[in-house]
């Protein structure tokens, strides 16, 4: 016995050549004299490579061996549309519909190995998530099952409510987060659509409870003040997640920072997403994902051959991990549908002077030429000849389009803007209401928004607008207005491509979208599954979980916090280091 | 380096408890053997907790030991909610370092706690 011991330890400086998938403490070993290999255990503190060597090194053994380990059966749903799902499953699949051109296909095995993470848990029933975004369609085919049961629902003073459909609504105050966007229900999907129902995509938790709670409108619009609330919302009904893909630059918010605290320390993860623009967030901070806590994951968004999108932000001290974020299918709440286009030519009146706005037919003026310019709507007047408008000005320019909006459950516009003013003195203001007249002038509340600067200078930017106040009227006015002050001018205001859509509600919609907020989801259900497999994981230990069991990417060296794309299976079988050591010399 | 190791892993293999003993006039110092409870803060993980989970209690004569190289003493999970948090081992006189693995299930294992300097009087 003795001499067998000292056998291993001398074995054990030799060098490690085999993967961990194996059964520790066995080895197989066939002597050429006999004709099937023996099962030999070893002690399991020992080197098994180590010993292997050992072992062959006797002429008369043919060969040792690990005791490798196999699985029977890979666990794959039969969703329809898990095939589309590459971030899943990465078989270099080349994704229906895609947008995002680069890498698709992409890289075999460039997913987050949630086929073999599935063998250990689909589940995370005892998990709720809260999807802070614009509500969810609780009555999608694919995510109904999985919609958190509101019926002993709190508010977010921590009151009790009575029952919630599925969550709370705080763009409108009622208890129906019904998705009039369409982002919040993909999100809801990617964590948690039904898995292996034969129907639609599969979310990384085949079965959960996703909590609708809409603190964005129609065009995905949302405060600080219904963010906090929804924050609150989720801490008083039970989350255990909460994905918020959303953010916002400027200075650091001290309420909602406080929220989120609140949040972690009341045992929830929030997951977030790093932001789409392409830049670094530690030199411009988005929020919340620049928020210094430890409870918060921030992600970025990485291609089907996990290279950093190009659109994602980064940050290599404030976003932590990487995840899928192009061409991402799953659900959505319906479909969007064109309903006028307008080239105002015609229709449209202006106050209080005349002939200061002009309508721009496409591919005329000086600078404005054929073949492919649009119609537009300029001021100045001669905003084509590079001219300038004028100070001092308050000049409106409306039209009404009536009823077009019909039955439909949602209706927002949008229009391209050209925007070149003087920033912070002059601004394009934009408004709508359920008037025959100019629809500034009839509410406060027919401002949606005063422009004075906007997107990259000499390009376009498109905006979106809810009409709202018009859903189910008779009329429908929409009016800009440009407010000049009494110094400095610059080249105004083009306006293009206008456009009212109409949104149709529908329970079996699916479609393709990027953004890092289609990887942040991707981390949350990842969050759930990892709780869902240890119930009693704090905070800490699911960050841990997450950012320590995934694969380093070169593409985010230097930019993210941890290198790493998050991989489901890695961070199950991660465990972590025990703590609190202590002795007693007895 | 190898030598020193190998006799220092002898000792820790022959030792069965009880103390040793000198003559009068023997000018070697006296070497016991002493037992000494190991405890620590269970792990979380399920897996851990559960048939094939554990610990291993490890020790070395240096805060940077490595683990694979170390005579491990097995914690593994019996029955009940948690894996046992604790073990008694036996230390030989001397200043000794012990760091605490979990693993669960076949083929997960944690990195080593933080090395705990035991001096064994």
């Amino acid at each position: 016995m003795m001499k067998l011991f000292i056998l291993l330890v001398i074995l054990s400086y030799s060098l490690t050549i085999f993967s961990e998938d194996f059964v520790k403490g066995e080895i197989l070993v066939k002597m050429k004299s006999r004709k099937h290999s023996t099962k030999i255990k070893i002690r399991q503190d020992e080197d098994i490579n180590e010993v292997i060597e050992e072992f062959e090194r006797n002429p008369n053994v043919e060969y040792a061996q690990p005791n490798y380990i196999y699985h029977l059966q890979s666990t794959t749903p039969n969703d329809p549309k898990f095939t589309e799902s590459w971030g899943l499953k990465n078989s270099a699949q080349t994704v229906t519909g895609a947008t995002y051109t680069t890498n698709n296909p992409g890289t075999v095995g460039k997913d987050m190995n949630l086929i073999n993470a599935w063998d250990l848990v689909t589940n995370c029933n005892s998990i709720t998530v809260a999807v802070l975004d614009s509500g969810v369609n609780y009555n999608h085919e694919d995510l109904s099952a999985n919609m958190w049961n509101g019926i002993n629902c709190r508010d977010q003073n921590n009151l009790f409510l009575g029952s919630c459909n599925s969550g709370y609504d705080f763009v409108d105050s009622d208890k129906s987060p019904l998705d009039l966007n369409g982002h919040g229900t993909h999100i809801a999907g990617t964590i948690g659509a039904v898995g292996n129902n034969s129907l639609g995509g599969v979310g990384v938790c085949w079965n959960v409870k996703i909590m609708a709670v809409r603190v964005a409108n129609v065009v995905g619009e949302l405060t600080t003040a219904s963010v906090i609330s929804g924050i609150n919302f989720a801490r008083y009904n039970g989350a255990k997640v909460i994905n918020m893909s959303l953010g916002g630059t400027g200075s650091e918010d001290t309420a909602y920072k406080t929220a989120i605290t609140n949040a972690i320390n009341d045992g929830i993860v929030v997951v977030v997403s790093a932001g789409n623009s392409g830049v670094n967030n530690d030199t411009t901070p988005m929020w919340p994902c620049s928020f210094n806590l430890s409870g918060i994951i921030c992600v970025a968004a990485v291609d089907q051959a996990y290279n950093l999108a190009t659109f994602s932000n980064y940050g290599a001290t404030s976003v932590d991990v990487a995840a899928p974020g192009t061409n991402i299918y799953n659900s959505t709440n319906g479909t969007w549908s064109s309903l006028q286009t307008d080239d105002f030519s015609t229709g449209w009146t202006q106050s209080p002077l005349a002939n200061v706005w002009k309508s721009v037919a496409s591919g005329s003026g000086a600078s404005c030429v054929a073949p492919n310019y649009p119609a537009l709507l300029t001021l100045p007047n001669n905003w084509c000849a590079n001219g300038t408008y004028a100070n001092n000005l308050d000049q409106r320019i409306w039209k009404n389009f009536g009823s077009t909006l019909g039955t439909y459950d949602a209706a927002k516009f949008e229009v391209d803007v050209f925007l070149d003013l003087q920033k912070d003195n002059d601004y394009l203001g934009i408004a709508r209401w359920n008037v025959n007249s100019e629809p500034y002038a009839a509410s406060s509340s027919a401002l949606k928004a005063s422009l004075s600067e906007l997107g990259t200078s000499g390009s376009a930017t498109t905006v979106e607008y809810d009409l709202d106040p018009c859903k189910g009227q008779t009329h429908c006015s929409i009016g800009f207005i440009l407010h000049s002050n009494a110094s400095t001018v610059n080249f105004g205001v083009a306006l293009f491509n206008f456009v009212i859509k109409g949104l149709t509600l529908a329970t079996n919609s699916y479609k393709s979208l990027n953004g890092t907020s289609m990887a942040a989801p991707h981390v949350a259900g990842l969050a759930a599954l990892i709780r869902s497999y240890n119930p009693n994981y704090t905070v800490s230990d699911t960050v841990n979980a997450i950012i320590n069991g995934g694969d380093n990417a070169t593409s985010l060296s230097g930019k993210t916090v941890s290198g790493k794309t998050v991989n489901a299976y890695g961070s199950l079988i991660y465990i972590n280091a025990p703590t609190g050591l202590s002795a007693t010399v007895q | 380096m190898t030598k020193n190791f190998l006799v220092l892993l002898l000792f820790i293999s022959c030792g069965g408890g009880g103390s040793g003993s000198s003559s009068p006039t023997d000018p070697t110092p006296t070497i016991s053997t002493k037992n000494v409870l190991i405890s620590w803060t269970a792990n979380r993980e399920t897996k851990v907790n559960t048939t094939n989970g554990g610990y291993k209690i490890c020790t070395g004569t240096s805060a940077t030991f490595t683990v694979s190289l170390a005579s491990c003493t097995d914690v593994p999970y019996v029955s009940g909610t948690l894996a046992p948090t604790s073990k008694t081992i036996q230390l030989t006189t001397g200043t000794w370092y012990v760091k605490v693995v979990a693993y669960g299930g076949l083929t997960a294992s944690s990195t080593a706690s933080t090395a705990l300097q035991v001096v064994v009087p």
